[in-house]
Parts: structure tokens; sequence; C-alpha cells
């Protein structure tokens, strides 16, 4: 992709600041146009030679169609016709890779859901809307509201909502614990970005590969993490009490649970504003300050617009895994502030299919309808500009210390402190815990891999084949999952009605429940179907690789959209006038534009894949498809060491991969 | 047979190029040498040791045969699921199959997901103690049982000897469990209270527990971790911890086992024959193995269970380590297929309810 061809990428940049540079001064006569379009076509036209591809070598805008006729009249040496054939699937490549997402998503994800959600609607054998009216009316789940779906007067349900003996139900609770948590990662993740994105010091380039490794860790490790950290006698309290302080009693709370749910979500945040930032053109900023206006002005009026669109989406998808957050709410809050996943998996492990679909999709809609109000607003506020120069980092050590110069990074200290707190000592925690035994250090727990490694049966999980399933699945998923997200990202940032139905009911795999997912799985792809006496089923290593893809493509898409939802029509137009097909337009044109989107949507989706844990158990055909997570599940017992040492062994290898993502996707684009 | 290979064959080649599989449907000449047996994971893979290992080498060894074990992740929902959908069981029995497993697979099942073992084929069955039957249509048959005790660190707390001890205000916000909806410790606990305390009862005694801030969590690892990391002092837990902290090393003084008023709720794990099954002969001779005195005490001593069969040795470790009660307590087949979801759904309705 781009990184192949800078010569050619760096041309079009080039003209693309100029367009845009054009456009700050507000000069969109038609000469600059044709500048524009000039400098476009002589980039397109020495891409063609090189490919002697789609484009015509003797210039001027031509009709796609009128081409292909000259091309195949011209010659029909074999040569050309290679060529034609070549150039054939690459104009329809979009098209084709659209055909392949759908057909994936449908076999893997969207008719294996179905077939669950589908039992809250049929009821033997009839079909109904009992389950959902049952479910409304309880107030169990939704509390006071309940009343108003069993047709109680609205004015008396509203007025028992505002007293102080309202009930909220499970599902109020949860939405209410998503929306504290949400603003917790918004106050945890921003401070980040601004120091990632702003700041230059040794060792930010690994830091900000690493932001997004508390996404791969089991919440059982989580949970050690944390009870050493937030514990009776934890890290916290430690240092309290050094300077006079404490106790504080913070598991079991619900403030346990936020800070759980910031410690995964707020790198999120973190990792897509500092994308985001890192696309901010300076040349904007420089010709506001240049008009006068002061940096906190035009922070405010040209930084700030360009960030809300990321913030929000971080924010949104937060909400939606922490509405549907399972395990770290029993394992350090308790059933008291169970949430509404926690009755879909109690429902599904009772096998009563009728309530938890019905929930499950109560659930969905609620997530949906979240995602569905960022992405209107995705497409009202997207703001029109290429980040071609990004703004210059700086020291974050200053050479002349003033109190504006110090004020920032002393709040950039007071923040690291509380950030150690929240994000490194739970890690540290859980890597001491790993060398932990009865008489002081011990190495025990990694002989205990190494042994399982050595003598394992066939049918127990072993390390290195979990280390190396999860790294063939992850890559296999990323290589996937990118043209997956980015197809579908070009899909949903054309102008049709409906398009962002379209977006929000392909984010789905991000808001069902992943034990509906499970099970929808084994109905549809594992158990198969039977074709004229052949049953014929899909597992093993290839379908969790896709099921993998099917998880992670949304985060590609929420990166790379919105980038290309603010890239200026007319580059792609003059670009498609030209003659450039639709797959080289976006390669060559689109792509290089929107690459720090694409870099954090790969560290994502590799993240995503290492991290999962439902569908590879579901989909294994046998214990040597099992990967790290499933293999620190199976290590968990009475000591905590083999699980902890098996979890250092998945911080290890993907922080690593996550620095060779980060180094292979390049700085950013440009640099 | 050489059909058989080269479907064998193609079939590996088609996983491997595409992940997808075909099999005939009518495939009856199931393998004569191969015996499958379903159970849960830990039974073959645990961190510390686990039976299925030198069951399935000795196994094999004697009976000159291959056993392979199935551990599908959903456990015994797997197979009901397969069953639902009538895709065919390949294993022919089940392992470890709890009581109120049994009960919710037949209330989700239509027709026959398990059918009876011949007992004329079983040699043992006599000296299978009668009080560990659960199953009125005798297709399980029992072959071990755990007890849910309270574990208790006794460097820090006294002994709680009753389930009044445990609301007094000494275990306030000391003692954690798992959640009875989805571990199997936390499970039977309820179960227990409502052995103890009645229908009526019992969820005045959770009221009173809530109230006291019995932590509940997700699962028996995360309790076992607050535990393990001396947060919480009091756990619901196994009766025989102990043997695990002999094992690792562990201070026997902070491991220390209660039987609440000298009971304990017995989980009683049993093994069924899917209905499904077709090799009679291999799978009654595995059942009957497994039910010998001898493999009831390597099961004894290596998964930390109680044997069934009155004739075991019980092993050293288990004896001196392990605490079993006199008069185990649990509930009948019948009492749980007419009330285990309403107990569940009332008792989750006054903790989490409320709100």
């Amino acid at each position: 992709m781009a990184g192949k061809e800078p010569a050619d990428t760096e041309h079009v940049a080039q003209t693309d600041g100029e367009a845009d540079a054009i456009r700050m001064n507000g000069e969109r006569n038609a000469a600059s146009l044709r500048t524009d379009g000039e400098r476009n076509a002589t980039s397109l036209r020495m891409n063609g030679e090189r490919n002697a591809g789609p484009i015509r070598t003797d210039g001027g805008p031509v009709p796609l169609t009128e081409t292909e006729e000259n091309d195949s009249s011209r010659s029909r040496s074999e040569d050309e016709q290679r060529h034609h054939i070549r150039d054939a699937v690459e104009r329809r490549a979009v098209v084709l890779f659209a055909i392949g997402t759908t057909i994936l998503l449908s076999l893997l994800f969207y008719y294996p859901v179905a077939t669950v959600l589908v039992e809250s609607l049929v009821v033997e054998g009839r079909l109904t809307l009992a389950a959902f009216a049952d479910l409304l009316r309880n107030p169990f789940y939704f509390g006071d509201l309940a009343r108003l779906f069993a047709g109680e007067s609205p004015l008396s349900v509203g007025r028992d909502l505002l007293s102080s003996e309202r009930r909220i139900g499970i599902v109020g609770f949860t939405a209410y614990q998503a929306i504290l948590s949400t603003l917790l990662s918004l106050a945890l993740g921003l401070p980040a970005a601004y120091l990632l994105a702003r700041y230059e010091f040794r060792g930010r380039r690994t830091l900000r590969s690493l932001t997004i490794l508390p996404f791969v860790l089991p919440s059982i490790m989580v949970a050690i993490g944390f009870v050493a950290t937030f514990g009776q006698n934890g890290t916290l309290n430690g240092i309290l009490s050094m300077v006079g302080l404490g106790p504080v009693e913070l598991l079991f709370t619900l403030e346990a649970i936020l800070i759980a749910h910031a410690f995964y979500n707020a790198p999120l945040i973190a990792r897509v504003t500092t994308a985001a930032w890192e696309s901010v053109d300076a040349s904007a900023v420089e010709t506001a300050r240049s008009l006068g206006a002061s940096p906190v002005r035009a922070f405010r009026d040209v930084i700030a617009p360009q960030l809300y669109p990321a913030v929000l989406m971080g924010a949104a998808l937060t909400f939606v895994f922490t509405f549907g957050t399972f395990p770290i709410v029993l394992a350090l809050g308790g059933f008291e502030l169970a949430t509404v996943e926690v009755f879909v998996y109690q429902l599904v492990r009772e096998l009563n299919y009728t309530e938890a679909a019905a929930l499950a999709i109560v659930e969905l809609a609620i997530s949906l309808g979240v995602l569905y109000a960022y992405l209107r607003y995705e497409a009202k506020h997207a703001v029109r500009s290429q980040g071609i120069r990004p703004l210059p980092r700086k020291s974050l050590f200053p050479s002349q210390p003033s109190l504006r110069e110090l004020l920032p990074r002393i709040a950039i200290g007071i923040y690291a402190v509380v950030a150690l707190v929240v994000f490194i000592a739970p890690i540290a925690s859980m890597i001491y815990t790993s060398v932990a035994g009865p008489n002081g250090l011990t190495l025990d727990h990694y002989r205990f891999l190494v042994d399982r490694q050595a003598t394992g049966a066939a049918y127990q999980v072993r390390p290195w084949s979990a280390v190396r399933n999860s790294l063939l699945f992850a890559v296999g998923a990323l290589a996937l999952s990118l043209p997956m997200g980015v197809v579908v990202s070009v899909l949903t940032t054309r102008r049709y009605r409906g398009r962002k139905l379209v977006d929000v009911i392909s984010m789905a795999p991000l808001a069902v429940s992943g034990i509906i997912v499970g099970i929808g799985l084994l109905r549809g792809p594992v158990f198969g179907v039977e074709i004229a006496g052949w049953r014929l089923a899909v597992g093993g290593a290839v379908a969790i690789i896709a099921a993998h893809a099917v998880s992670c493509y949304p985060f590609v898409v929420r990166t790379v959209a919105p980038g290309l939802e603010s890239l200026d029509p007319r580059l792609v137009e003059s670009a498609r006038a030209l003659g450039a097909s639709r797959t080289r337009t976006l390669v060559d044109i689109e792509l290089p534009l929107v690459w720090p989107g694409v870099v954090a949507g790969a560290a994502f989706a590799f993240a995503i894949s290492i991290g999962e844990f439902s569908s590879t158990v579901v989909l294994a055909t046998g214990t040597d498809q099992y990967t790290m997570p499933v293999a620190i599940e199976r290590f968990i017992g009475r000591r905590l060491g083999p699980a902890t040492a098996m979890g250092v062994v998945l911080l290890v290898v993907t922080s690593i991969s996550f620095v060779i993502i980060d180094r292979l996707g390049g700085e950013s684009f440009g640099l | 047979m050489r059909r058989r290979a080269f479907l064998g064959s193609s079939a590996a080649i088609a996983t491997g190029l595409a992940g997808c599989s075909a099999n005939p449907v009518d495939d009856d000449d199931a393998d004569d040498d191969t015996l499958s047996v379903a159970t849960y994971g830990s039974f073959v893979d645990a961190p510390s040791d686990s039976p299925g290992e030198w069951i399935k080498d000795e196994f094999e060894e004697r009976y000159g045969t291959e056993l392979e074990w199935h551990t599908p992740d959903q456990e015994i929902n797997y197979y009901v699921e397969r069953h639902n959908e009538e895709v065919g069981i390949e294993p022919e029995l089940y392992l470890g199959l709890s009581p109120h497993d049994l009960v919710r697979a037949d209330q989700n099942t239509e027709g026959e997901l398990f059918a009876e073992l011949d007992e004329n084929e079983l040699e043992h069955i006599d000296d299978i103690d009668e009080q560990y039957y659960f199953d009125p249509q005798d297709r399980a048959i029992p072959t071990y049982s755990s007890y849910c005790a309270i574990v208790y660190d006794g460097r820090t707390v006294d002994t709680p000897e009753t389930f009044e001890d445990l609301l007094s205000s000494e275990y306030e916000g000391q003692i954690a469990l798992s959640n009875p909806q989805e571990g199997t410790t936390g499970l039977l606990f309820l179960l227990w209270t409502i052995d103890q305390f009645g229908e009526e009862g019992y969820l005045d005694y959770w009221e009173a527990l809530a109230e006291n801030d019995i932590r509940i969590l997700d699962s028996w690892g995360d309790v076992y971790t607050q535990f393990e990391e001396e947060e919480i002092p009091v756990i619901v837990s196994y009766s025989n911890d102990r043997v695990y902290a002999e094992r690792f090393g562990n201070d026997l003084e902070k491991h220390q086992v209660s039987l609440l008023n000298d009971e304990a709720y017995a989980n009683v794990s049993g093994i069924l024959r899917f209905a499904d099954g077709t090799n009679d002969e291999l799978a009654h001779e595995f059942v009957d193995f497994v039910l010998s005195p001898e493999v009831q005490a390597v099961i004894a001593e290596r998964n930390v269970t109680g044997p069934v069969n009155i004739e075991t040795d019980l092993p050293e470790v288990y004896q001196e380590f392990a605490e079993d009660p006199d008069e185990p307590v649990f509930f009948d087949y019948d009492a749980l297929d007419e009330n285990l979801t309403t107990w569940v759904d009332d008792w989750s309705d006054v903790i989490a309810g409320g709100r």
C-alpha cells in the first residue's frame, strides 16, 4: 500500500497541502482548481506509466469505458491482455471485497446471531412479542419505567423517577454505570492523548504503541492486578498511608468498576484522539494564529472541532463496551452491581433462550442507538481537512522555564501520577504475582509453563502453541479485517440515503453479547448444514481467523471512516475524472491521507484478536487451536502463579507486536 | 475402510485449507477402537493435577483401545445444543455431570439426550453407595462427590461454625462466594441455605448476608484470588482445600475448612450414556473401569474428590486433609426439577433487584 510508494504519495500530498492552503484563503476559483487537477494528473500519469495501468498516458480526463475500449482495440498481445485482466480486477476490487465482506459477515455473524435472536420472537412455533412485553414490564429490569410500559400514566411514573425513591432497574443501572465509566475514561484518556500528540520525549512512540495494551488483558488478570493495587492491603493504600492518608476501601464498590472500565477504555479514547490530533494540519493553526487568534482561541476554533469526532467516537465505543460489560463487574464489584450482560449469560446458561435473546436484543438496541446517534453527529460534523503537516511537538522539558511553559507540564506530571496508579500499578502487580511464591520470589510458575510445554498431552493447552496460535490468528485477522474495514468505510462514506443505518448495522459485532454469538456460531457454521446427505461445517483455524476479523473490522471502520469522510471529495473526483480506478484512488490518494487512522485501526484489530475468547473456544476443533487467553483461563487454579505467568507471556508478546505494528505503520504520513 | 481413509484425508485437507469440513450424515461405521468421552475442561487439563491424563493412559493400556477426551467450553450445554439441532453426538459418555446440570439439560431437551446404562454389564455397580444416586430415571451413575464448605484464613478470623455465625459483625465484608447463577460453589451454597432455612426462610437469610456485606463475585477463580491476595479471609469453596494447600506447600494455618453445622452440601458427579452412542461394549467397560476401587482411589487423589465405591481405599493425603461430612446434604432430582429456576430467580431478585 502507500508505504511502498513514497515518491507518489508524497507528490499527491504536496498537491493537497497546496489545495488546502488555497482553500484557507478562500480563493475557490477555477484557476486554483485547475492547478489542483493538473498536479493530480501528473501524479496519476506517473502512476499509470509505472503500472501500464488503467490511466491513459496521453493525459486528459477521459471516461473510463472509453479508455478500456481504446486499450483493447490498440493491441491484443498477451501482455496487454494480462494487464487488462489485472486492471479489470483492480477496478472491481472494492466491489469484490465488499461482496466478500458481506458473505463473511453473513456466514459468521448475522446469520448465526439471527438464529439465536429469533428465539425471542418465535416461541413454540408461533410469532409473538410476548417475551419483549414481559421484559419491558418487569421492574427488575426497567425499574419505574416498566410501569410506563405496563400502561401507567407517564405523569406518575415521571414523578416517581424524579423522587429519591426511584427505581431504575438493571437496564437503567447498566446505562448509568456505562455513562459514568465513559466520563471517567474521557477524563483519564484525553490527557494521555494531549501528551502523546503534543509533546516530544524519549520513548514517546513506544508509549503510544503500548497504550492499548490493557485491551488484551483477560478480566481475571485485571482482577488480580486490581486487588493487589486497590485492595485493603494494596499498593494505593500503602502509598496513602505513607503520606498519612487513607485507607480507602475501593473494592466491591461502583468506583472499582468504573476504574476498571477506565483501565480498559481510557487507552482506546487516548489512541483514537491521538490519531486525530496527529492529523490536524499545522498550516490551518498557523493561519489562525497569523490572523491574530490566541493559542486558546486557535485550539477552540481550529483544533478542537477536528478532535470532537474522534473523542465522541471513543466515548461512544466506551459506552457500548461498558454497557455490555460482564466478568469484570462481578469480579470487582459484586452481584449487587450486576449488569444486563450478567443476566444474558445466566439465561443462556439456564438454556432459557427466549428471555436471553429478548434481553440481548434490548441491550443491542440501546448500544446501536448510541452508536447511531454518534454516527449522525459524525456525518454532520465532518471537518474538511487533510492533515499533511502535523503540528510540531513541544519538548516535554522546556529550555526556558516560564509560567506559561510550566503550567501544562505540571498538569502532565499530576496526570502521570494518576496514570501510574490506574494503569501501571495493576500491570506491575500482575507481573509481581507471577514471580511470588510462598517463600519469596520464585520462577516456579514460569517453570510450570515450560514443563507444561514439554510434557503436556495433546488434549491439554500448551503455552507455546497458545502463543503461536494467538500470533497466527491475529496476523490473519489483521490481514483480513483491514481490507474489510476499509471497504466498509468507503461504502458508508458515500452519499446515499440510509448509509448511516448500514454503518450502524455493520457495527453490530461490537454490541452483540459474546455468549449469544457463541451459541449462534455453534448453530450456524460449527454444526453446519446438511446438503444431499453430507454435512458441511466450518471450523478450525481459518474459521477462527475469519471470526476474529469479524470482531476486529468495526474498529478499522471507526478509525478510517471519519478520515475518509472529512477528505475533500474533489480529490477523489479529480482522480476518478482522470481515469484512476476506485481502488487506485483509494490506495494512492485517500488511504495515505488517513494513514494514522489506518495504523490505529490495525493496532486495535490486532488487540481485539489477541484478546478474543468466546468465538475462539467455540470454533476451535481441538486444543491445538487454543490461544493465550484460553491458556490463561485453563491455568487458573488455587495458585495465582501459573495463570499470571501466562498473563505476563501475553503481555510481552503483545507489547512486542504493538511496537512492530507501529514501526511498520510509520510515524504518521509524510514524516 | 479405504473410503473412510479417503474421506478422512480429504476432510483434513479441506479443514486445513478452508476451515470447512464435509462428512457423510449417515456415518454409522463408527471406529470400534476409539472411545470418545466428554467431560469438563479441568478434569483433563488443570494446572495442578487432573485425573484425565492417568485415566486415559491406564484405560488405553488395559483395554488396548484409544480414549479420546472431548471438552467443549460450554460443557453439557454444547451437547444439549447439538441434540436439539439434531446434528448427532460423537462421544459415548459424559463424565462429571451434577444433578443441577442434569435437571437443566432434561428441561431443555426434547426426546432422549441420555440413555440408561445396562447395570448387568457393570461389575462394580453393587459397591456403589446408594446415597449418591440422584437420577430417578437411572441414567446417571455416581462417580465421585465433592463438598461445598467454608474455607477461612485461620490466622486472621475465628472458625465460623454455623450459618448464623456468618451474620456476625466479625465477618462483615469478609466473606466471598461465586455467583450462584454461574459458579458451581455459589449455587451449592445457595442450595445449602435452602436446605437449612427452607424455601420460606432462605431469602431472609440472604438479605441478612447482604446486610453483612457478603461479596458475590463472578467465578470461583475470582473468589479464590481474593482469598490468596488476603483481601477476603472467608470464602465458599470446597472441603478438599487443605489437600491442595498441603501439596503446594502453602500455609495450612491459612487454609482452614469449616463444615457449617457439621454438614456440607454434596456435589455428586455422575457419568451418563449419550443416547446417540453406538459402542455399547467399550462404553460399559469404561464406566466399570471408572467405578473400580483402584480408579476411584486415583480420582480421589488427583481430583481431590470423594469416591462413591465403598470398597475404595482412600489415599492418605485425602484421609488426612480432606474434610468429609458424616451426612452430606443435597436436594434430589425432583426437588431441583421443580424449584431450581424459581429459587435462583427469587434469589437474584433479592440481591440484585431494588435498584
